[in-house]
């Protein structure tokens, strides 16, 4: 079971930390709460048993129909242990009205691009992290697109079925394609 | 009257209107680029902007330079010129339809990118590949490895002033898109690597082009190394070069040639196999000092072994077919369409809405020339994935570049750029 | 019926000794043409080779393909010294002001081939970060579709630039 060594030594070690666990698909997912997630971190890193090393990713998951039961964003981090060979993931859930986690800038060093990216397209602040700016989008670009309620738009593409919408009245053509028959 | 059109539903101001904000009016902005801010040293340092149009950052990557004469204080990568959200498109595609945006992301290596998505599918669908499959997957990803390398070694070589490698590479890089066409119709992009298994078994002339490759390929790799590995130019430029420690390697989560030429033997081939590559026979080249020689040779040495494991392959390639046959994901046969109505409702459904994973997330990774790949997954039970993170393997290596390039001289920025053998579709995605 | 030579009009013919003006090194031709053939000879591209679609131009210089048999060989990364952009790959957001300064750098006489889909049109990423087209934000001269096109439809894209830059007038050389 892929992840089983990190939550073993995290029960073991910080039980306060580690709010729930699960696993499917061979894997094993820890809940971990905000407040303790650099401590875990650091943990992880150190410990002989852990040596998770790697920091793999960092990305939000954006359930905006669970609020209000349940907080919006499933922030998901991935470690990964080269010299145990194994890699873990670690969930911290934070709500909508107060999108910030802990910055792992200073255990990991890759982890300052990676919070940069997941402030730039989904807009889940990082504290403490030196400079948090846009990474991937223009300095001066509005909202954060990977959001759910973000809307993604190049330009209208004209079909018959929608031509009111996609072209103005001076542009469309006499005959539709289709109607000529 | 205002429908859901094929692109999602529209948004709530008209976009051909006046009030409709695009983000960012390109007519009208004046054009320069997006300021990065860089702290000046002192008086004598001087900042520099390596643009995103230069013909030694493989692609549209800026860099902010501070310099001190011509050694670089610190260096500020400036990234996003080729964001295209592939993120979101995957949100709204559905699984099959995803696998041509994948093979857009590293686009040097494509296969590696259906074959990422792929596996991390199956995984969700709990569905094995049977052995043709999983056999012509690994054959046809490591050509696409060599590939890779090849150009790598064209482009890094024509960057320190070397032309002849770059000719002799892309000549040979050809017989492997002659390849590609061959299997698929296109040279590259081929999307040839889909959720169940593969678009098509391969035809008859197949073995021909292999057998050739095979027959070539190791004299050809010899002569590209003749022309540069004990050229005293190259070892000058690039001995002791943007040296990075293993701890900082790992810190940065760096993977892949750059992981390995810093002397650590991680490989996800042989750590935790995939698609039957634990039945193969090859070696992982290590390097020992962390610099850009030792990255270009693991990167030959790569390319070899990657011969090895096609010769193994294809010797060994079992009869059967290529596709699963779970009835979840594979389309019905020609016989039943002929003769079953719902076969044919069935095959209709199947190929118009895809299929439905479970709910669920999973994480699937891959060796690709850069590095990890990888594709974590959510899936909350409908046609289409609801969230798809891409780990790109040249994001978390390029975060490591001003690290490596502190106190070089500028002209060895260029090297250590072409060592990291970055993509920039992969960096920005 | 027989051909007779009445009615045939005698065309000088070249005696002993005697060259025609071509042999003796002579052509007659208009300036237009002269300056006209100059230009879609040795057309210099701007290196502008953004994605997947600069793979398949830089494979265009390959042994195979060699687009330097049609005068376009020299890559130029400066875009002063240039006289054609091949936009090669999709634009995002962010590089689109980066094109069109890079555009206004250009010296006249200029021409912009657009290469690829996501160059022409977008492509398939109708979304927030491409730009779709180009062409909202240069002048183009030759589209390009395919996703990649093959190294010969750019070969082929430049070949019909050359025949459109004969068809030209120089304008701005001659005022």
């Amino acid at each position: 079971m892929i992840g089983r060594r990190a939550a073993d030594l995290l029960q073991r070690e910080l039980p306060g930390a580690v709010l729930r666990s699960a696993d499917a698909y061979g894997e094993q997912t820890v809940w971990i709460s905000r407040e303790r997630l650099v401590e875990a971190c650091t943990l992880l890193r150190d410990h002989e048993e852990g040596r998770y090393t790697v920091p793999q990713f960092v990305t939000a998951v954006d359930w905006p129909d669970r609020e209000p039961e349940e907080p919006r964003f499933d922030v998901v981090y991935q470690l990964r242990s080269l010299h145990y060979n194994d890699w873990c993931r670690l969930i911290v859930q934070v709500t909508e009205d107060d999108p910030t986690v802990p910055t792992l800038e200073r255990v990991f060093a890759g982890m300052d691009w990676l919070e940069r990216e997941m402030w730039d397209l989904l807009g889940v602040k990082a504290e403490g992290h030196h400079d948090l700016q846009r990474l991937l989008m223009p300095v001066d670009w509005d909202g954060h697109p990977l959001r759910k309620d973000y809307v993604s738009f190049g330009e209208p593409v004209a079909f018959t079925h929608n031509i009111e919408w996609a072209l103005p009245e001076a542009e469309r053509p006499p005959i539709l394609p289709g109607e000529s028959r | 009257m205002t429908t859901a059109g094929p692109i999602g539903p529209p948004p709530k101001v008209d976009p051909l209107s006046d009030q409709y904000e695009h983000g960012r009016d390109v007519l009208g902005v004046e054009t320069g680029l997006d300021s990065v801010d860089l702290v000046e040293l002192d008086e004598n340092t001087m900042e520099l902007n390596m643009g995103p149009q230069h013909p030694s950052t493989h692609g549209v990557l800026r860099l902010v330079l501070n310099l001190d004469g011509e050694i670089v204080r610190e260096c500020r990568p400036d990234i996003g010129y080729l964001h295209t959200g592939f993120e979101k498109d995957f949100e709204r595609h559905t699984y099959q339809q995803c696998i041509p945006y994948t093979d857009r992301m590293d686009y040097l290596s494509p296969l590696f990118n259906n074959l990422g998505f792929s596996l991390a599918a199956e995984k969700l669908l709990d569905i094995e590949v049977p052995p043709r499959g999983q056999y012509l997957r690994v054959i046809l990803c490591e050509l696409t490895r060599i590939a890779s390398h090849l150009l790598w070694y064209g482009t890094s070589a024509l960057d320190l002033g070397a032309t002849s490698p770059f000719l002799y590479a892309w000549r040979d890089r050809e017989k492997l898109l002659d390849i590609n066409e061959l299997v698929s119709g296109v040279r590259m992009h081929t999307s040839f690597i889909r959720v169940g298994g593969l678009l098509a078994d391969v035809p008859d002339d197949f073995n021909e082009l292999i057998i050739e490759v095979l027959a070539t390929f190791p004299r050809l790799i010899d002569e590209h190394e003749l022309l540069i590995t004990k050229n005293p130019i190259w070892r000058e430029r690039t001995i002791g070069l943007g040296t990075l420690t293993p701890e900082d390697a790992m810190s940065y989560g760096a993977t892949g040639p750059v992981l390995r030429g810093s002397g650590i033997p991680y490989d996800l081939r042989k750590a935790q196999p995939y698609s039957s590559y634990d039945h193969f026979d090859f070696d992982v080249p290590i390097g020992a000092h962390g610099d850009v020689y030792d990255r270009y040779l693991v990167r030959m040495q790569e390319m070899r072994e990657s011969l090895r494991i096609i010769e193994q392959a294809f010797n060994n390639l079992p009869d059967g077919p290529v596709n699963t046959s779970d009835r979840r994901v594979a389309l019905p046969s020609r016989n039943e369409l002929n003769t079953s109505m719902e076969s044919l409702i069935y095959h209709f459904k199947l190929v118009t809405e895809g299929f439905r994973p479970p709910r669920g997330q999973v994480y699937s990774a891959v060796e690709s020339p850069r590095g990890e790949l990888g594709f974590y997954m959510v899936s909350d039970g409908s046609n289409r994935p609801y969230r798809c993170k891409v780990r790109a393997p040249s994001f978390s290596n390029l975060s490591a570049l001003p690290h490596m390039v502190r106190h070089e001289l500028i002209a060895d920025v260029v090297a250590v750029i072409g060592s990291i053998d970055i993509i920039l579709g992969d960096v920005d995605r | 019926m027989a051909v007779s030579d009445e009615g045939a009009i005698a065309l000088p013919r070249v005696g002993a000794g005697e060259r025609t003006a071509v042999q003796a090194g002579v052509i007659t031709t208009t300036i237009e043409k002269v300056i006209q053939w100059g230009r879609y000879s040795s057309l210099w591209p701007a290196l502008f080779g953004l994605a997947c679609c600069a793979i398949e131009m830089m494979a265009a210089t390959n042994p195979r393909y060699d687009q330097s048999r049609f005068g376009a060989e020299v890559f130029r990364a400066s875009p002063r010294q240039a006289d054609m952009m091949i936009v090669a790959g999709r634009v995002s957001q962010k590089m689109a002001p980066v094109l069109r300064q890079i555009y206004d750098q250009m010296p006249e006489p200029k021409w912009v081939i657009s290469m690829g889909a996501c160059a022409s049109s977008g492509g398939m990423f109708n979304n927030y970060a491409i730009v779709q087209g180009v062409d909202k934000i240069v002048p183009v001269d030759i589209y390009i579709p395919g996703c990649p096109p093959r190294p010969e439809g750019l070969l082929d894209a430049i070949v019909k630039l050359q025949k459109k830059i004969a068809g030209e007038r120089p304008g701005s050389l001659l005022g």
